[in-house]
């Protein structure tokens, strides 16, 4: 069970997310593994990088979709397990943000993909700056 | 029998590294036919620097258009039946393509073969024999490839931040079939800047690595959705 009230982050630097419209996609750069979210994972992860306690999420999806609420859970766990979430040290109690958008689109998932690690570890993030050029010198890990 | 094989270099502001990076290729035990330099609209005069070295080398000039762009270009001019890539400002050692021409001569099912690289500190010599951390490398660098399967895989589309246009490449080659190899020999020197980058820096230069994976998710769902519509029978 995640920490009810307590706001969480996304674990930064190593972790990185972006949302495709609408389809957002996790990598870890730390090693190498991404994920694709489907259902209301979307919104639980959005609402929960934007600050919003699990409580505040378990509470918005029990009022509309109260059968998904047990698999609510069960993801914010599984975004713990993985590292890709992390406690946000800095937010005291009493700053609530209300969760935005709707529990549509079933039950949330999590697919979780290793299949580009020595791909992604062989492309270390790169210097790119414009007076450097490219291919342009790598920075050391 | 010994394959021939063309060198597509995509270049952007190389003028003080390729130099190197070709006389690492003019010094290779077997001979590349030919040396493609895509110079990607460049301001620091690399065509001159290129143009002033003695070999059989065909420069193709573009407006910048970024890596993945560049190295298209140079793939859609090769005719020989093997093609490397490299990096401008990287180094191959002299038995780099003999050594993976032997593998792949062993191994007709491989499509594309790689090798192990040495990391060395840029301005510093890229000396094989001294100290240096060593990986396997499956990028552009180390890359030689059966041409028929290049050109099935396409162009190298360009990414956010002209990153990640190789992990994606690679990952639509595998996803068509092709089988990649490593020869676990260190074959080539790898330039790296000493550094550090702050996180949102590293936030927003992985976007090119997240439209990377981006793209393989939507094959994988592609894929699976035609499995599912296909009558089983």
């Amino acid at each position: 069970m995640p920490a009810l009230d307590v706001s969480y982050t996304i674990n930064a630097p190593d972790v990185v997310a972006e949302d495709f419209n609408g389809q957002t996609v996790i990598l870890n750069l730390a090693d190498g593994r991404y994920f694709n979210l489907e259902g209301i994972a979307t919104p639980i992860w959005n609402n929960l990088v934007r600050g919003c306690t699990p409580q505040s999420i378990f509470d918005s999806i029990g009022r509309q979709s109260p059968e998904l609420t047990d698999e609510a859970v069960r993801f914010i766990d599984r975004l713990i397990d993985l590292a890709l979430i992390r406690r946000q040290a800095d937010v005291g109690a009493g700053v609530a943000i209300d969760p935005q958008g709707e529990w549509a689109g079933g039950a949330p998932r999590i697919d979780i993909f290793d299949d580009l690690q020595e791909l992604i570890f062989a492309d270390p993030i790169h210097d790119v700056d414009e007076q450097l050029g490219w291919p342009a010198p790598r920075i050391a890990q | 029998m010994t394959l021939a094989y063309s060198v597509v270099i995509p270049a952007y502001n190389a003028a003080a590294t390729i130099d190197e990076s070709i006389a690492s290729i003019l010094a290779q035990t077997v001979p590349a036919q030919e040396i493609v330099v895509v110079d990607d609209g460049s301001t620091d005069g690399t065509a001159s620097v290129v143009s002033r070295i003695k070999g059989p080398i065909t420069v193709i000039s573009q407006e910048n258009r970024g890596p993945g762009s560049a190295t298209s270009a140079g793939l859609r001019h090769v005719t020989t039946p093997l093609v490397a890539t490299l990096d401008a400002d990287d180094v191959w050692l002299p038995a780099k393509i003999a050594r993976q021409i032997a593998a792949l001569d062993m191994d007709p099912g491989t499509s594309g073969i790689f090798s192990l690289a040495k990391l060395f500190a840029d301005g510093a010599s890229p000396d094989p024999h001294a100290e240096g951390p060593v990986r396997r490398l499956w990028t552009r660098t180390t890359l030689l490839f059966r041409t028929d399967a290049a050109r099935e895989v396409g162009d190298m589309a360009d990414l956010p931040g002209n990153l990640g246009e190789v992990i994606d490449w690679l990952a639509r080659s595998r996803d068509l079939g092709h089988r990649h190899a490593m020869v676990e020999e260190v074959l080539a020197m790898r330039r790296i800047r000493a550094g550090s980058l702050s996180s949102k820096l590293d936030a927003e230069r992985a976007r090119g690595y997240l439209a990377a994976v981006r793209n393989s998710i939507d094959r994988k769902k592609a894929r699976a959705e035609k499995s599912s519509t296909e009558p089983n029978c």
